[in-house]
This record gives C-alpha cells, structure tokens and sequence, in this order.
C-alpha cells in the first residue's frame, strides 16, 4: 500500500514533535493529519502558561507511538482496547491499553480511504468505524494485533473487529450484559454480575495467561477512584476559571481517565499539577462576562475545530457527557471483580436507553453553570441521531436551548455549517 | 438611501451615528452595506475564490456611493461563510454568523419579525427571531440536502435554458405546477429531465420545482414553529416564484419590506457592528 502513513514519514517527526512545529510551517504530512496536529499544537500553545497542560499534550501525542514501541522492545506488553472500561484490568495485567479510538481521532486521511476501498465499508457507514478500522489496517505492520473488545459498543464496531480478526488480530470479545432494568430483583442482578465476572475473569487470562491478582486490581480500582476524584475537583475548579484549560484540552483530559495514556503515574502528576495551578488564586484567566458555558454530550470526535470554535465565539465546555464517565467511581466495598462488574452494569454513559443518560445530563447542568447543551455524534450513525432527537427534546421541553451537531470522525476541519450552527448557538445565548 | 427610507421606523432611533459596515460573504453572492443614523448604502457582488478581496471590492464601492473616507469607518464585522477570511489592518473587525445578522436586519428593516426563511446558495435556514431586539431564539439549518437552494435553482435553470434571474417569474406563469415527487436534488434533476421528454411546459417544471423546495422548507419552519410576521431573506429571496410558493405552502403571507432582503445579512452585520464599536455585546 503506498499512501501515507504515519509511519511511512521520512522526515524522522513522530506525532508530538509534529505538534510542536511553528503552525506556519508546514508539516510534510498528509493535509489532513497535518490539520489535526495543527488544533493539538494551537492549544499547546494556547496553554503555554500551564505547565501542567504542556505536559498532558506530552503524553496525548507520544501515547500510541511509545506503546507500540515498548511492547516491540519487550518492554512493557500494550493490547489494543474499545471503550475506556478495561484500563484497571490491563493495568492490574501489566499490560499498557492502547485505546483504539485513539488512533481514528490521530488518524491520517487515508484511513477512509481504506475502510471504503480495502473493507468496503459503505461511504455512508459511521465514519468513526471507517476512520478506526482504516487507521488500525495502515499501522498493522508496525503495531500490536491484540484487541479486546465490548460487545455492548455497537453493532458497526463490532464488525469492524470481525473484520480485523480476518486480517489476522487476535481480537477478545467481552460479551455484554447491560442492565435492563433499574429496578431488577436483587437475584436477577447478580446473575448479570456474575457473567460479567466471569468475562472478566477470561479477559485477564487473555491478557497475560493467568488470573488476575485481585489484590493488584484492587489498588487499580482505588488508583481509577482517585484519579477520578482530582478529576471531577478540576472540573469544577473550571466553572470559575473556564478557560485555563480550553475545551479540547479538557476533552483530552477526560479521554485520560479511560487510559491515562499509557503512562498512569505520569497522568496523575499531570491532574496534580493542574490542581496546584487551578488552585492559586492569582491563576484566573481572563473571561467575557457573557461567557456561555455549556453541556457537551455524546461523542467526542476528532473535529478538533469544533471545539476551537466553541472557545473563540465565547462559549466553554464546562460539563460533559461522554464516553469518559467522571462522574462516579468503583465501589470500595465490594470485591473488585464484582466492584467492576457492578461499574460496568449501572453505567450512565456508553450502555443503555438514551432516556437512561437524561438524569446524568440534567445533573451537570446547574453545578456547571451551563446555559445550553450541544450534542454531538457521528455522520453515518443513525441510532445516535435518534437518540440525540429524543435527548434534545427533552431537554428543550424544560427550556434548556440544545443544539443538535453531526460530525465527522474523519481528518480534516470541520465543515463550514458545522461551525455557523456552532457559533450561532453560542451568540443565540450570549447576553 | 437615507435611513429613514429602508429601516424600520420604530428601529431609527436604534441606529447610531457612527459608520460601520456589514459584509456578508456567501457561496454565490458577497453583499455588502454601510449604515449610519443618516443613510444606508449597499453593494453586491459576484463571491470571489478570494474572500478578501471580494470584501475589499465591495468596501471601495460603499466608500464610493456614500462619499464617506475609510478613516471614518469605525467597525465591520464579516458574516457569511467567508467571514473568516476577513482582516483589515486599519479597521477593527469582528466577525457573527449569518443566523445572527439576517435576524438583526430583518429586525431593522420590519421590527416585528417573528420568522425568518433564508435561502441561500448552499443552504436554508429558519429562524425565529425576538421581536424586541432582533436576536435569535431559535433556529435549524438544512445543509444536508441542496434542495431548493440557490445552487440547485441555478442548475435547473439551466436543465430548463432559463436564465436563473427568470426562472421564478417563468414559474409564474405556469397554468399548474408540474408534480415532483423528489426532495433529492439528483433526483430531481432526472425528473425535470424525464418531465422534458415528456412534453411538460417549461414553466409548469419551474413552478414545480418551487413548490418541491418550499415543502422542503415548510418543514424547517415548522421545527422552530411558524410565527407571522415572516421575512424572506437570502439570495432565492428575490426569486418571486419562490415567494408565491413558500406563501401557498405555508399558508401566510411574507411580509415586505424596503430593501431588497438579499441585504439583510449585511444590514444585520453592519447594525451589530455599531454596537460592537460601542462595547456593547451581540
């Protein structure tokens, strides 16, 4: 195959030095993973105050390359990952997640190319499928072929893994349980726990041949707890100072907690130090007064314009409902595998009705001041555009304005309606 | 123009004394005009690939019909999807997105605006305005589809050999309007074709097709919720053809006002600039 990948580069740049490059430079990339880096080294720069931010974006951007290459010397095992839900079990293995959705969001633009050409996914597939599976088949030579998976994703992931297992992944499947009901007898509930369990149980042996140390996984789970706990203390040091950390910063920042890209110690010294620097009183950074603050729900995407333009037409994210679930922790007292399995069933992001997710939202809104709610999913994914209608609505019907976005997980910036409809809806609540 | 003759009386009052200039740089057209308490001035334009140039030319006209010097321009604030391209060195610039500037023109130019339907060259828009100070409460935008955007009137003026300035007063003539099923534009495109070959008038496909996109739009207003009083901006809004249709389609009437609508994106921008140069917010 002869387009260009990241690995294909012959001017010796990884990912982070990209992003460090003069945004008038040219990068010799493709145009698109060019655009991309380019969002990620404008709000480096954007932060150039915050050490702690220089040091997040140090870790975002030499994630995949530094796991692929340790687990190549034998340093350190990585496997690829869906889902942010099995980062303390990995750890608790001694194995680095590599989160596969990562590698779509710095994706090159060949990747659709490949999904529509190679996989014949259909052009109007979800792009996020086409964009993950294209970008995993490039690096395929180079990279680790393990991937466990979570059948509760989706339906279009989950073929895109099938077709991954045919070019040759060793891809585990965690099947799913969702919890129907919340009102489940209390026998009905443990047989779900149980099964998920056992899931776990196998997933561990997967990822390094034998059971997992329970003991170990505990003090992951306490580590995810309090990782969380510094998290959820930043995001409300925000609501006061909104754009210390800018919206796509603050993304990364959550995509952290599912994975803390690789490196945990160096990721809780990076929410450390954002709490050392949120926490100085002489550390506000200026902010109109009609500042919009605003829910972000559903995907995260990969239109890093997207949230650019939130910030520059005087909005800020400062609530979010995403994948990245920072709301609650495990429960301390419960034995962990049964602790993770009760996690995984009474989620209120990733799995369930969207009706399910309403509460999760209307919690966010007072505490983090917001005026509106943009929700935002996929081009290509029907069910979410459904579910985003049914969540707008409701929302709407008790006078919260919402606005209803649909991106593209491909590179490249957003379109131009994407960002009037943005930037219109922060003027539309600007007072 | 003087003001009084094109703003909306109960809105003179609002104007400031300062010169400031809206320019509105859309898909097909770039529209531009200059306001002050005294006079409104406008200029348009064919949208260049180059938008700042388009704008430049465009500023050169306004500065020519109103015998004002650049150094009195106070403010200008871009709008339209070439808005961002906009920077001038010597005059302090913003820029607002069209939704936000066609609801404060349509505000100056009728003050009781409820509803407003833009059709442009790539895409429509509804939105329902605050009739006390023009700002947006509501609104959606149809960019999926190009139906009955300027671009797709333009492309079946010419599957008909209409000049697209004459394709709505063609559709008027129409004894009744041709039967198109298709909300697609490519669709459509082969149904002209098909309606052609099988002997349909020319004007009765025309009409046809004006009252396929107003269904299209019928459906946008209806989202934010229909409130007379209504205007019609954008670039189709000179189309009269579309006007007859969106009208019979919605079942109310869209009111007139005194500047071609075409401007209103443009009036909006250069009003919301005279407050941008006063400090005050949108």
């Amino acid at each position: 195959m002869a387009s260009e990948t990241i690995a294909l580069r012959d001017d010796g740049l990884n990912l982070a030095e990209l992003a460090r490059l003069d945004t008038a430079k040219k990068a010799r990339t493709g145009e698109g993973l060019e655009s991309q880096l380019a969002y990620l080294a404008e709000t480096r720069a954007d932060h150039a105050y915050s050490p702690a931010v220089q040091k997040l974006f140090d870790l975002v951007l030499s994630y995949i390359e530094d796991a692929e290459a340790n687990h190549r010397a034998g340093r350190q095992p990585a496997a690829w990952m869906c889902g942010g839900l099995w980062s303390p079990l990995y750890y608790a293995c001694d194995t680095v997640p590599i989160s596969i959705n990562e590698v779509g969001r710095l994706g090159s633009s060949d990747a659709m190319t490949v999904a529509e050409d190679y996989f014949q996914l259909p052009k109007e597939s979800c792009s996020m499928v086409g964009a993950v599976l294209g970008e995993f088949f490039l690096r395929a030579d180079r990279t680790v072929k393990r991937l466990a998976t979570y059948n509760m994703m989706c339906e279009p992931l989950n073929i895109a893994w099938e077709l991954l297992r045919a070019e040759g992944v060793d891809v585990f499947r965690v099947e799913g349980a969702n919890r129907p009901n919340t009102e489940d007898e209390a026998g009905r509930l443990r047989i779900i726990q149980d099964f998920i369990e056992s899931e776990l149980r196998d997933l561990a042996i997967w990822l390094h041949g034998r059971p997992v140390d329970e003991t170990r996984l505990s003090v992951e789970l306490l580590r995810y707890n309090r990782i969380l706990a510094k998290m959820r203390r930043i995001l409300h040091l925000r609501v006061e100072n909104p754009l210390y950390i800018r919206s796509l910063a603050t993304m990364y920042l959550l995509i952290g907690t599912g994975t803390y890209f690789g490196k945990p110690d160096a990721y809780e010294e990076v929410l450390d130090g954002l709490l050392e620097e949120l926490e100085r009183p002489d550390h506000i950074r200026p902010y109109p007064e009609n500042l919009v603050r605003l829910v972000w729900s559903g995907g995260r995407g990969q239109e890093f314009g997207v949230y650019k333009t939130i910030d520059d037409s005087g909005g800020a994210v400062t609530a979010w409902h995403t994948p990245d679930e920072w709301t609650r922790g495990y429960r301390e007292d419960l034995p962990p595998l049964q602790a993770y399995a009760d996690y995984i069933i009474t989620g209120r992001t990733m799995i369930g009705t969207p009706v399910r997710h309403l509460k999760r939202i209307e919690e966010t809104i007072a505490p983090f001041q917001a005026r509106g709610i943009l929700f935002y999913g996929y081009v290509g994914c029907s069910f979410a555009g459904i579910h985003r209608e049914i969540q707008s609505t409701h929302f709407q019907r008790l006078g919260i304005p919402t606005i209803a976005l649909e991106g593209s997980f491909q590179v490249g910036p957003p379109s131009g309606q994407l960002l009037t409809r943005i930037r219109a809806f922060v003027e539309m609540l600007s007072r | 123009m003087n003001a009084a003759d094109v703003i909306a009386n109960e809105k003179l009052s609002d104007l400031k004394s300062v010169t400031a200039v809206g320019i509105d740089i859309g898909s097909r057209q770039a529209k531009a005009v200059l306001v002050n308490d005294r006079a409104v001035h406008t200029a348009i334009t064919a949208s260049g690939i180059d938008s700042q140039e388009t704008a430049d030319r465009l500023l050169a006209r306004l500065l020519r019909l109103s015998g004002v010097d650049r150094s009195d321009l106070a403010f200008i604030v871009g709008t339209g999807y070439g808005r961002i391209a906009l920077d001038y060195d010597d005059i302090r610039t913003e820029v607002v997105t069209e939704i936000s500037c066609h609801a404060m023109g349509a505000h100056f130019l009728n003050a009781g605006t409820r509803t407003i339907i833009d059709i442009g060259g790539q895409d429509s828009k509804a939105i329902r305005v605050d009739p006390d100070n023009g700002r947006v409460r509501e609104f959606v935008m149809n960019d999926k589809c190009a139906a009955g955007t300027g671009r797709f009137l333009e492309k079946i003026a010419e599957l008909l050999d209409y000049r697209l300035d004459e394709l709505g007063d063609r559709a008027l003539e129409a004894e009744a309007a041709a039967d198109i099923s298709s909300q697609c534009v490519v669709f459509a495109e082969s149904e002209v074709i098909s309606l052609k070959v099988r002997g349909v008038q020319r004007e009765a496909i025309a009409a046809g097709i004006h009252y396929a996109s107003a269904r299209r739009v019928r459906n946008l207003v209806r989202r934010v919720g229909l409130d007379p009083e209504i205007v019609f901006s954008g670039g189709v809004s000179n189309n009269k053809g579309m006007k007859r249709a969106l009208e019979d389609v919605i079942g109310a009437p869209i009111s007139a006002t005194k500047l071609d609508t075409t401007y209103a994106g443009a009036l909006g921008a250069a009003v919301i600039a005279q407050r941008f140069y006063e400090g005050s917010a949108l």
